[in-house]
């Protein structure tokens, strides 16, 4: 039983470990993504940095927490860059 | 069929239904004339200075002392040094350097800013391009920028350069950043209101007086870098200066203030 609890805890600590460092990885691809369409967010890089920090300190929880938001602001930058190919088109003045 | 065939041909022969930068230009005139009926449209040239009697009245003040002068001196010399060959820029540049109204151009299937020309002389002449960045590019901007003063901004669009503009019009009018702004949402929309302690200049004029002595900097600077810095203000990442984006968007903008005078360098907060 103790072994079996043992592996479980070794297994959720290796996940919790892989997640935080695969979120941080799409995180910074997505941002990559983003600048190559020169819209990348400035907030989007500070937060990774700051995934990063966490994760060098051993905080997995609050690495996988902020490199979260970091990938969910690419992500939305991708989506405001691609939605504004046609919508900049609204604001002009001659239609 | 013949329809068919019509439709093949109209669809093979059209090419992309271009803007025309005049009635761009006159819709923008048109639309701060409307919003500041008070404000002559080149009144804007002095930026947020135009609407804020206090604002000039301080900024007045300083121009009596200004402090781009001797970053003037220092061009107007480095203009006058030889190359090592011997030439120098005025074998590149007409009128003692006063040329600065009729760029960008639109050259070599891309958009050409003066400081691109300036590099490109350089070159030419088997002299190192310098950095966007460095101090002598800047110097010898704000001279030939003075040696404008007062001459009409006087910008062609040729037809091959339409794409160029179209998209430096396209970077105007996009949103970005995390604040979802655009060039326009401050610059048009919001015209004449504050952001803080600061009113938002109207995008006619933008172009008129770089490079610009700011405060805020302790030196003179480019158009790029108040580029860079206005994308950061709304959460973008700033790019390069001198970048395709960058220059297509100075473009653009010098379209819409084509006929204002030249009142560079100037001095702003």
């Amino acid at each position: 039983m103790k072994t079996l609890i043992f592996i479980v805890l070794v297994s959720l600590a290796q996940t919790a470990l892989a997640d935080a460092a695969a979120i941080i990885k799409e995180a910074e691809a997505l941002n990559a993504k983003a600048r190559s369409m020169e819209n990348a967010w400035t907030p989007t890089t500070k937060l990774i940095a700051e995934a990063k920090a966490a994760k060098a300190e051993g905080d997995e929880t609050r690495a996988s927490q902020v490199g979260e938001r970091a990938r969910m602001l690419a992500e939305a930058s991708i989506r405001q860059a691609e939605l504004e190919r046609e919508n900049w088109k609204t604001r002009q003045l001659v239609k | 069929m013949q329809r068919l065939l019509t439709l093949v041909l109209l669809a093979l022969t059209a090419g992309p239904a271009w803007a025309d930068p005049a009635a761009d230009r006159e819709a923008m005139r048109a639309f701060y004339e409307q919003r500041f009926p008070s404000i002559p449209v080149e009144a804007h040239a002095d930026g947020a200075y135009a609407m804020d009697a206090s604002k000039r009245a301080q900024w007045e003040e300083m121009e009596e002392f200004p402090p781009y002068e001797f970053t003037v001196d220092e061009g107007e010399t480095l203009f006058s040094t030889p190359f090592a060959d011997g030439t120098g820029y005025g074998d590149c540049f007409a009128d003692d350097g006063a040329v600065k109204h009729t760029y960008p151009r639109f050259e070599g299937g891309e958009v050409v800013t003066l400081e691109m020309a300036i590099n490109q002389c350089r070159q030419a002449h088997g002299e190192a391009a310098l950095a966007w960045d460095s101090e002598e590019l800047m110097a010898l901007v704000a001279y030939m920028a003075y040696a404008s003063r007062d001459e009409a901004i006087d910008i062609d669009v040729p037809t091959e350069a339409m794409a160029a503009y179209e998209r430096g019009k396209q970077y105007y009018f996009s949103r970005r950043g995390q604040l979802n702004f655009s060039c326009s949402h401050c610059h048009m929309q919001i015209s004449g209101m504050k952001l803080r302690a600061e009113v938002l200049s109207a995008s006619v004029g933008h172009v008129t007086h770089w490079p610009t002595y700011r405060f805020k900097w302790q030196e003179v600077g480019p158009l790029h870098r108040r580029f860079v810095e206005c994308n950061e203000q709304v959460g973008a990442e700033g790019l390069p200066y001198q970048s395709q984006s960058y220059r297509e968007l100075e473009y653009f903008l010098t379209v819409m203030s084509d006929g204002l005078p030249m009142n560079g360098p100037a001095s702003r907060k």
